[in-house]
């Protein structure tokens, strides 16, 4: 669905030696319906990586090519982006629209939709979203995690087969952000290929697939199920530990036979009591 | 300093749309140097409780101390302001200088400092919060998100506040600048004896060092007092839509289900963990 | 005029065509100036009576559109007085008099003032930016044909009326961070308040290019294109409601056309 082909890209390529660019020698597959998650620090070029995606920002070399199509290409670029819905960290900052229903209209109009479609679509991605008794309110009056179901919305309308979601769920309070994780969830149920940028470590281990980025580089490329064997270099990395994995991690290493991953924390306490009434 | 809420009220003029949230009733008060930390939802009134205790508003009924003395809100009153300073969420709404001194400066400046003063306060201001001294003259613009945060906080305790009120103070900081901010602010809590009033999502991060604990909920104060108070009761917080902290939550189902008495402040995993250990080793687990 | 603080709802105000009812703006604007007296005025006062009472605003948000011209509208009425000359005599001591042709034009000045801001501010209360922008572009279309790109700049005002909430309250945010820090701009020295200003501008103007920075990629995400036609979903045709509209428009002119030729 996504490929990077060997990557390099910078902001100011002519005044940057190469060892610093903001992104270096990035080469990556992600398949059609895959869920992956990208982490990496402040700075460590996630968000740039999120907009060579859709064509925002093309490679200075290598090329990134979308389902057959590289962005660097004029001809193919707005049938890339219609393929990719990009939702940003700050809400405020996308929202166009001065309802609700309008702002999802927006794309649909962009793209010559017809009057008719558009508003069987917009009636759909607000269905979706739960956003539909908020159809004629102005965005200022949502919370922040429904302005962020707004802009899942008004992509989703754009019917694309990758969303990325760039720091969405830094933003808003911890209630919006569990809704957005579900969210995330179903699309990826639903068949959409989902790449989630993050800082959270916790929330990574919802997808199937994690890579993280350090400096510009990809260092590391890993299966959430496999964390244990990159456990090290995580930690060289200095990634932030949700604490129930560390449970996990521990009573692993006190010999428990138990899958490392991330659970609730009475999930957690129960599994530990099963096995602990088993010895 | 101490602060005392008496029965505060607040709301805004009617004619103010969007409808803003408003404080009913709101009593309590913050000792001298003591660790507060504000939870509640969306919409609850915490930034307007913030404004309050900043003095950047007067309640409609009621009224708030700073030390048993009266400060009028507003800026007509402006070179009697109590000694309180307010770090908002993002540094970015307060930067404007051309250097990182003369940004450390302003405030200082505004309260009518001597030039050598004004310097004096400067650098404590820096060397409290870390910040290398080589930054002075660099612009503020050119840091990074934690060091623009280092310069926020430096410029208002240049001002020699008594009181600090912080909102999302540890957002956007990765694990180790998080540790940092608040090691930093145990230090001035303990140290020089700053009250704090923290706003904030993630109380996990400041569990061990917080001494009240107000929750607010649609602009009335539905719990307030001691952590481990306050988590003896977690259907009440499942009722306000608000989540416990994780490891806190972590701790309460652990003691249940193993008869422990682990403290549900502990903030740390690995203390949790080595209790842990050292039960299921007494109970020939390991 | 409250500038993008559009009250969704249902009334038959909202559901009017937004082109019907920005050239009755402009079309009660200019009986507004046509009409001299203060009957006419009465007539056009209905306007916005019955547009606030169909429209279900509430009477603060009357107040509040209001309340910015109040002061003008107190200066020109006493200008009118100090400076009109004509009519009997009201009011005379040594040093000044008051005559009635100047109670009379400070009078009318201030009804048509107060007139022409409810009545305007009564079309943006009921009509989103969108579909006013939309309206705007829709009737500045001929335009187009002499190479004036019209569809930017409809985009370019929706997008500032959609901003304009969003920023006012980042500068509320702004000036508390800074008068926390000492900064007034009512009080101390000149020098003082210029840099205080200065603490202000300067994080307001960044976070504006900030904001419009990320919107931009955000719309291109979502396909804009401002070379590519839209469709206008909104895109309302005309009905019944608005053929009652415009006869109703054209009796009101009509009625006013008489009361002027009856003088």
């Amino acid at each position: 669905m996504i490929h990077f082909q060997d990557v390099w890209f910078d902001y100011s390529p002519e005044i940057t030696p190469e060892e610093q660019w903001n992104l270096r020698k990035i080469s990556l597959s992600i398949q059609p319906g895959e869920y992956l998650a990208l982490i990496g620090k402040n700075g460590s070029g996630k968000s740039t990586l999120a907009r060579l995606c859709n064509g925002l920002l093309l490679p200075d070399r290598g090329q990134v090519v979308i389902d057959g199509h590289s962005t660097a290409n004029p001809d193919h670029i707005w049938e890339v982006r219609r393929k990719v819905g990009l939702i940003f960290q700050n809400p405020d900052n996308q929202i166009v629209g001065a309802t609700v229903a309008d702002d999802i209209a927006f794309g649909l109009e962009n793209i010559g939709c017809p009057t008719a479609e558009i508003r069987e679509r917009v009636d759909y991605a607000m269905s979706q979203m739960g956003l539909t008794a908020f159809a004629d309110r102005s965005p200022d009056q949502l919370s922040g995690g429904q302005k962020q179901r707004l802009a899942i919305a008004s992509f989703l309308a754009l019917q694309p087969q990758v969303m990325i979601f760039d720091e969405a769920t830094t933003m808003i309070d911890p209630q919006g952000r569990a809704e957005i994780l579900q969210i995330i969830d179903k699309l990826h149920q639903d068949g959409k290929t989902i790449l989630h940028i993050t800082h959270s470590l916790a929330e990574a281990m919802k997808a199937e697939r994690i890579l993280l980025l350090d400096q510009g580089e990809c260092c590391l490329d890993f299966r959430s199920a496999d964390i244990l064997q990159v456990w090290e270099p995580l930690q060289q990395y200095a990634v932030d530990f949700p604490p129930m994995l560390l449970v996990a991690k521990h009573l692993h290493d006190w010999g428990y036979p138990i899958d490392i991953k991330h659970r609730q924390p009475t999930e957690m306490v129960e599994e530990l009591w099963k096995l602990h009434l088993k010895k | 300093m101490e602060i005392t809420f008496k029965e505060v009220d607040f709301a805004y003029p009617a004619y103010a749309l969007p409808v803003q949230p408003i404080l009913h009733q709101i009593s309590f008060q913050l000792p001298t140097a003591s660790w507060n930390v504000l939870v509640g939802s969306i919409g609850s009134g915490k930034s307007t409780l913030l404004q309050l205790a900043a003095g950047l508003l007067t309640p409609t009924k009621g009224s708030i101390l700073w030390d048993q003395q009266v400060f009028l809100a507003g800026e007509k009153k402006l070179p009697k302001r109590p000694p309180v300073g307010l770090v908002t969420q993002s540094p970015d709404t307060q930067l404007f200088e051309l250097t990182v001194r003369r940004e450390i400066a302003f405030g200082p400046m505004n309260q009518g400092c001597s030039p050598t003063e004004v310097d004096e306060h400067v650098q404590t201001a820096m060397s409290w919060v870390g910040l290398s001294k080589k930054l002075a003259d660099r612009s503020p613009f050119h840091l990074s998100g934690g060091e623009k945060r280092k310069v926020a906080l430096a410029s208002l305790l240049a001002m020699k506040p008594r009181v600090l009120l912080l909102d999302e103070p540890t957002a956007g900081l990765d694990a180790k600048g998080k540790q940092q901010l608040i090691k930093q602010l145990r230090w001035l809590q303990r140290e020089q004896g700053i009250t704090l009033l923290i706003v904030t999502h993630h109380l996990e991060e400041m569990l061990p060092y917080i001494d009240q604990l107000f929750v607010l909920s649609e602009g009335k104060m539905a719990m307030q007092g001691a952590p481990d108070q306050l988590f003896r009761h977690p259907n009440r917080w499942k009722e306000l839509g608000l989540p416990l902290p994780e490891i806190t939550e972590f701790i309460a189902t652990l003691n249940n289900r193993f008869q422990l008495s682990i403290s549900l402040q502990e903030g740390s995993i690995e203390s949790v963990l080595k209790e842990l250990e050292a039960t299921l080793m007494s109970r020939g687990d390991l | 005029m409250i500038i993008g603080q559009f009250i969704p709802g249902q009334s038959w105000l909202h559901c009017l065509h937004p082109k019907g009812k920005l050239i009755f703006v402009f079309i009660y604007t200019f009986l507004l100036f046509w009409m001299q007296d203060l009957t006419a005025y009465a007539v056009l006062a209905i306007v916005p009576i019955v547009g606030y009472l169909a429209s279900g605003v509430s009477i603060q948000q009357v107040y509040r559109s209001v309340r910015p011209v109040f002061l003008l509208a107190i200066i020109l009425f006493l200008l009118h007085l100090l400076l009109t000359k004509g009519g009997r005599v009201v009011w005379e001591t040594s040093i000044y008099t008051l005559y009635s042709a100047g109670l009379e034009q400070g009078t009318k000045v201030v009804v048509r003032l107060l007139l022409l801001v409810l009545t305007a501010s009564l079309l943006t209360l009921t009509t989103s930016t969108l579909a006013l922008t939309d309206a705007f572009s829709g009737l500045l279309k001929p335009l187009e044909r002499v190479g004036v790109p019209i569809n930017s700049f409809a985009m370019m005002m929706s997008i500032a009326l959609r901003f304009i909430p969003v920023i006012g309250e980042e500068m509320q945010r702004i000036r508390q961070a800074q008068m926390i820090r000492g900064a007034s701009l009512q009080y101390g020295t000149l020098r003082h308040r210029l840099r205080s200003l200065q603490s202000m501008l300067i994080p307001i103007f960044l976070s504006i290019f900030r904001r419009a920075d990320e919107l931009a990629f955000a719309m291109e995400a979502k396909c804009y294109n401002s070379e590519h036609p839209r469709t206008q979903w909104r895109r309302q045709s005309f009905t019944q409601l608005d053929l009652w509209f415009a006869i109703l428009t054209s009796l009101l002119i009509l009625s006013l056309c008489l009361m002027r030729w009856w003088h």
